[in-house]
């Protein structure tokens, strides 16, 4: 028998709520982010009325997901770009500076500067245990993390792709299964196009899935003791290999079906890209699988051999409170070596540097320095528009290019004679003609229109000294 | 374990050479990206990597695909970096406020022990890093609630007043930022990371805005946050019974 407050109302339900709930009060409050962005959009400085930040975040998400897996990934200058082309369509008569904040404001606030980029946090009621409680939901949605080209690209995280391609009620572990439950219903309503776009998430989701296994056993080479290898790490592979197993039965299925439309007469080009993506993502499981089967042998070499390590200082230390403001606090004489060894391991080993020669007249023929009041802030150089750059008049050009098309026709020449041919028309010339025939013999970038041989000979002129070359076309040898 | 030979020791330095040039990345050079592999694969390599480091003063903090082999110099290492190499003419409170701007660095950057472990590139700018430390000394003379009191005895002196009585800016003629203000000091330490490779210029925007990359984090992490914590409480522990 169920207690309530109103006895009129036969409540067939309990009153308490249940696990869906949970899920889709923590799915929804993922989104409010973008509400806030929306409805703070008044305290900006300006009118930000024509435009809709909302929107603009939506838009700024997929943008980035996109851009995920295929290739390094989207930085925030391009996705910042793609904001404000849309935001110029909202608002046309703006100055495009406004643009450009409105899209500043959007990057930013999904990366949570305001709160340097921690995770967003939001309190919820939760009654599911049947008795009422505070909790939270701390997440984010987009980050910034190095390329390996050391680019800085978005990335969205699992929550925001799950909540942005996804659906609302889906459990976030289960983000895989997601992806590839859109992927068949779109296949099936024959929508390619989309369905490219999910494969594309698919993939993701493979590599972000590998990327996790990976962490582990990074932290396991590191720091054995990081890692709950008792309990957390086997639960995790386990899950991993049955997820694997499940997902590569899936793709085979999705293989079959994405060949039979490729092969159909009236064949959509983005099949292809399709069959593509869902290889490739196939071909990321197993990599995965291999991982996986590596993890064991890696966990057990590392006890081995860290067996006898130094034990280290946890790690969780908070910077503020247990490092800054003691020594703040504490006296010069406490803080000056502490803050000294900390700068000085921070900025990190400067490899020694021997005195050379030539390193010391540098330093001395360099102007004074100032002192203390000196600024490090450069101006920024101003930039002049020269227009065209090349320093030599177009008629030396073509005299040059005169001289150098005969040799097309009479075979290579001695330098010495185009010189001189060159030199009765236009000094300049002669100049350029010197300069391409260096070039053809020691080309520096792309491979030069004309070939230059040296055959030992001494070029005999009163302004250029060298090899007197034979400058003939490219083909000559 | 497999046997090691001359040649292994030859790749070893290699790796420790490239970790010595931190805007090298393994994805600009196939042998780095080889080297960064067998480290992680290898375990008798990873030993030798790590004693030939030993060896030269350096400890190998990192070594991922990413931002390549990440290492920091042991105090006496001919690698650690020289205070004088660090900024010329030093006095005793510019040492000081360089070294506790450093550390407000890593605590606004990092708020949580647990962005330490996060992988995302954190951004700060120098206006906010110098309001962060200034508001943290401010509330320690709000807790002092005395006025300053004038002492002939710097070394007893607390840092926070050390810190409050320079000035966070000064109006130069071209509005430019002086060097020995506060603001001046963090913009230098921020161009000294960019330097160091572990950090890259965002934007001009609030005096100058950074990102820090995954090797500084390390660098704070693994070392840098936990031997100043380790001395700070020996110094303390000295200073008591010095007083």
């Amino acid at each position: 028998m169920v207690e309530t407050a109103t006895p009129r109302l036969p409540l067939t339900d309990p009153p308490w709520v249940d696990d869906s709930f949970v899920r889709r009060i923590r799915a929804l409050l993922r989104t409010s982010p973008l509400h806030e962005l929306e409805a703070t959009k008044a305290q900006r400085d300006g009118d930000w009325s024509p435009y809709d930040l909302r929107a603009l975040a939506l838009v700024a998400i997929d943008t980035v997901i996109d851009h995920m897996g295929l290739e390094l990934g989207a930085t925030a200058a391009q996705v910042r770009k793609r904001l404000a082309a849309l935001a110029q369509l909202s608002a046309p008569d703006r100055p495009a500076q406004e643009f450009q904040r409105v899209a500043e404001a959007v990057v930013s606030g999904l990366l949570n500067d305001r709160h340097r980029r921690e995770a967003f946090a939001m309190r919820y009621s939760d009654w599911s245990g049947r008795a009422h409680r505070h909790a939270e939901v701390a997440f984010k949605l987009l980050e910034e993390v190095e390329a390996p080209d050391g680019s800085i690209v978005l990335r969205a995280t699992d929550e925001a792709v799950n909540l942005f391609v996804g659906a609302l009620d889906r459990d976030i572990q289960d983000a895989q299964a997601a992806a590839e439950a859109i992927l068949a219903s779109q296949l099936r309503r024959g929508r390619l196009d989309q369905a490219v776009h999910t494969a594309r998430g698919a993939r993701l989701r493979s590599i972000q899935f590998a990327a996790r296994v990976r962490r582990v056993l990074d932290t396991t080479r590191h720091d054995i003791r990081q890692v709950d290898w008792s309990q957390d790490v086997p639960s995790l592979l386990g899950d991993a290999l049955g997820h694997l197993e499940e997902r590569l039965e899936v793709e085979r299925h999705l293989v079959a079906t994405v060949r039979d439309i490729v092969a159909s007469a009236d064949a959509d080009p983005a099949a292809g890209t399709l069959l593509e993506l869902i290889e490739d993502c196939q071909l990321r499981h197993l990599e995965l699988h291999a991982l996986l089967l590596s993890a064991r042998t890696t966990f057990l070499e590392e006890q081995e051999r860290q067996r006898f390590a130094v034990s280290a200082d946890s790690r969780a230390l908070d910077l503020g409170e247990q490092l800054l403001t003691p020594l703040l606090t504490g006296p010069a004489r406490v803080a000056r070596p502490v803050t000294q060894r900390f700068l000085q391991t921070v900025v990190g080993p400067t490899p020694p540097r021997p005195l050379r020669l030539t390193d010391l007249v540098e330093i001395l023929f360099q102007p004074r320095r100032g002192g203390e009041d000196e600024d490090i802030i450069d101006d920024d150089p101003e930039l002049v528009d020269l227009g065209d750059d090349r320093r030599y008049p177009r008629d030396a050009w073509h005299i040059a290019e005169e001289i150098f098309a005969a040799t097309g026709v009479t075979g290579g020449r001695r330098l010495s004679a185009l010189l001189a041919m060159a030199r009765q028309r236009d000094p300049r010339a002669a100049e350029l003609v010197a300069l391409s025939a260096l070039h053809a013999f020691a080309p520096e970038s792309a491979p030069p229109a004309l070939e230059a041989v040296d055959d030992g000979q001494a070029l005999d002129d009163p302004e250029f000294g060298g090899g007197d070359l034979i400058v003939g076309p490219a083909a000559m040898s | 374990m497999r046997q090691l030979h001359a040649v292994d020791a030859g790749a070893a330095s290699q790796l420790i050479s490239y970790g010595l040039q931190p805007r090298l990345r393994p994805a600009s050079s196939p042998l780095y990206a080889d080297l960064v592999e067998r480290y992680q694969g290898d375990v008798a390599f990873r030993d030798l990597v790590e004693h030939v480091g030993e060896g030269l003063g350096l400890v190998v903090l990192d070594v991922g695909a990413t931002s390549g082999m990440t290492l920091a110099a042991v105090p006496g290492s001919p690698f650690e970096l020289r205070l004088s190499d660090y900024r010329t003419n030093l006095s005793a409170d510019d040492r000081l406020l360089h070294g506790l701007i450093h550390v407000g660095i890593a605590a606004y950057v990092f708020p949580t022990p647990a962005s330490l472990t996060d992988d995302d590139v954190r951004q700060a700018s120098v206006q906010a890093v110098e309001a962060f430390i200034r508001a943290a000394c401010l509330g320690l003379q709000e807790g002092a609630g005395d006025a300053d009191p004038t002492t002939d005895q710097p070394e007893t002196e607390q840092a926070w007043r050390l810190y409050l009585r320079r000035q966070a800016t000064r109006d130069t003629a071209d509005g430019r930022v002086g060097v020995s203000t506060t603001t001046g000091m963090v913009k230098y330490a921020f161009e000294r990371l960019v330097t160091a490779g572990l950090a890259s210029r965002a934007s001009d925007a609030d005096g100058g805005t950074y990102r820090l990359l995954g090797r500084y984090r390390v660098g704070v992490r693994e070392l840098a946050a936990t031997t100043a914590y380790r001395e700070l409480l020996k110094a303390m522990a000295d200073n008591d019974t010095g007083d």
